[in-house]
């Protein structure tokens, strides 16, 4: 069973250990997400920076990396990771490849959220006389926040997935907690406890999310 | 007559994609016409006719790729993309499927080509208030565009399109999403925009009846040529092409069908004539129907009764066509037909084509 007076800090540690690296990844993934996404709509047949050589290249690192194991991820960007961040573990060491490939997954619903915006919403502000990049942040962007937010709220739960597996470089948190005393000692009270917590944390990030998307929708 | 728009031998083709690549794909072929300022000018067509890409070309959204086109006295041929953003901000647009800004209350939309045309906050606001006063729904500001029924959602479309004093606006099938009330109440809008503002007002639409309660001049185009224009009356009264005519009897049945004919000659011996009623010529008022009636009268032994048929008014001038069956003489039938054949267009009803070939040995 749970001895608390030894669990009770680990799993303060834990749960603060996954918050932290699910945090960071989320700001700073979520920004490059963003930007990658723009780039990639922008860059499309006919839009704003029409380039057929950036989005195919892109696009082609997107379809590469978005379907590696993100257990092997950690290894094939290790040295990348030791290069940004000096260490290639610890829970800084996880945030370098959890913020690439929430980067990259990002990049994709993002782009498809710009991409699902009414064109015609699109021409009237054009006929108006508003230039592309005008209409890229004024309609586009504000007209389908509802949408990314709930893009957003998905992506959450795959950086709180990907934090568990950040345990296998000593990233620590509730992923590591569970393997850790739950798995290897056979104390599947702690696996539940883990997923307990994880499960709560990612109910709230889910009311969060829902609640936003339904201010913005206006529907 | 100043004109606002004028097409000179203007030509708009696409690339031809997948299986047509490398054809271009011809939108609009060589057309010529002025739109006049202070008008409402009707293009008709058939969905494919080239009407959208016709008002694409006015607002500068897409560049012809042949001939000149004047808007606003200036030439679109040759300018950049700063000008043409200025020429846009200055010709407003409405969309059949609205194009609201789902995400902005109904006075952000109306603000927003302000904000894009640089107004000071304060004119801004004033602006929006009187819009929205306008055109009927200032009770609706803070509302958000799913929030409004289709009718209310036009009008907003409407007031965001008039919000910088554009000397023309373009409306692109903009009553063909609205139920027939609706589209009654959105129109004599448009009327009352043209009336008081003095905007030239271009309704693209493929329903006769628009044409037909609001446009003074009217552009019939077909597989993106330009069959006929002018005055509606004209265009109307005085149709040669066949796809007008098809757009006519759509919103006035006054010719019977083949059908009907075939009908009306199995119950009426006689011959059977369509005379086209129309304003008499010269006389600028009233129908030829009185000299029809006189010539009729003249003709004591011809016994004429009207079997089918509509007489309506076009642009406040009547129009329409009445068919008669007439009996009596050979000799007097055929100088009756020659006379009416002087004062009006008269389509004879030949007895034997109507019938189909099963009927061809009962006949003999």
């Amino acid at each position: 069973m749970i001895d608390w007076t030894t669990m009770g800090p680990q799993l303060a540690d834990s749960i603060q250990q996954t918050l932290f690296m699910v945090i960071v990844t989320m700001i700073i993934g979520g920004i490059l997400g963003l930007l990658i996404g723009i780039l990639l709509y922008a860059t499309r047949a006919g839009n704003i920076l029409q380039n057929t050589v950036v989005f195919n290249v892109l696009n082609f690192v997107i379809n590469i990396v978005r379907p590696i194991p993100f257990i092997i991820f950690i290894s094939l960007v290790g040295p990348w990771t030791l290069a940004v961040i000096g260490t290639s573990i610890g829970t800084e060491a996880a945030i370098f490849p959890m913020t690439l490939m929430t980067a990259v997954v990002l990049g994709r619903i993002v782009e498809q959220n710009l991409v699902g915006v009414d064109p015609g919403v699109v021409e009237a502000a054009r006929a108006m006389g508003s230039s592309r990049t005008r209409v890229l942040f004024d309609v586009v962007l504000r007209e389908s926040l509802a949408p990314l937010v709930l893009g957003y709220t998905f992506i959450f739960i795959g950086v709180v997935d990907m934090s568990a597996v950040a345990g296998y470089i000593g990233g620590g948190g509730l992923g590591d907690l569970a393997i850790t005393y739950g798995y290897q000692q056979f104390n599947y009270a702690v696996t539940l406890l883990a997923v307990a917590v994880i499960v709560v944390i990612v109910q709230l990030a889910q009311l969060l999310g829902n609640f936003l998307a339904k201010r913005m929708l206006h529907r | 007559m100043t004109s606002i728009v004028s097409f000179r031998n203007v030509s708009k083709a696409y690339p031809g994609r997948g299986a047509a690549k490398g054809k271009p794909v011809h939108a609009l072929r060589d057309v010529t016409f002025d739109i006049e300022k202070g008008s409402i000018t009707g293009v008709i067509g058939y969905s494919g006719a080239g009407k959208s890409t016709l008002v694409r070309l006015i607002n500068a959204l897409e560049l012809p790729t042949g001939g000149r086109l004047v808007v606003n006295e200036r030439e679109l041929t040759g300018m950049g993309e700063k000008q043409l953003r200025g020429l846009r901000g200055g010709i407003g647009m409405i969309f059949q499927q609205f194009n609201l800004f789902n995400s902005r209350t109904v006075s952000k939309n109306v603000e927003y080509p302000l904000i894009v045309a640089g107004w000071p906050k304060a004119e801004r606001a004033a602006r929006v208030a009187e819009l929205l006063e306008f055109v009927g729904i200032a009770d609706k500001a803070r509302q958000f565009p799913s929030q409004l029924s289709g009718g209310q959602k036009q009008r907003v479309g409407i007031a965001r399109a008039l919000a910088t004093n554009p000397e023309l606006l373009l409306a692109d099938e903009a009553t063909s999403a609205l139920d027939p009330e609706t589209t009654t109440e959105v129109l004599s809008l448009l009327k009352r925009v043209n009336e008081e503002f003095g905007t030239t007002i271009v309704v693209i639409t493929h329903e006769m009846h628009v044409v037909r309660s609001i446009c003074d001049h009217v552009a019939v185009m077909e597989q993106g040529s330009l069959l006929e224009h002018g005055h509606v009356y004209d265009v109307f009264a005085f149709a040669q092409n066949p796809a007008t005519r098809k757009f006519i009897s759509s919103t006035i049945a006054d010719k019977p069908s083949p059908d009907t004919v075939a009908r009306l000659q199995e119950l009426h011996p006689g011959r059977l004539v369509t005379i086209t009623i129309s304003e008499a010529p010269g006389s600028g008022a009233g129908s030829n129907q009185r000299d029809i009636s006189s010539l009729l009268a003249s003709y004591p032994a011809v016994h004429d009764s009207v079997v089918y048929g509509s007489v309506t008014e076009i642009a406040q001038r009547p129009f329409g066509s009445l068919t008669y069956v007439l009996e009596g003489p050979d000799a007097d039938l055929d100088a009756l037909i020659e006379a009416l054949s002087q004062l009006t267009t008269v389509q004879q009803w030949p007895a034997a084509t109507a019938a189909g070939p099963d009927d061809e040995g009962a006949r003999r």
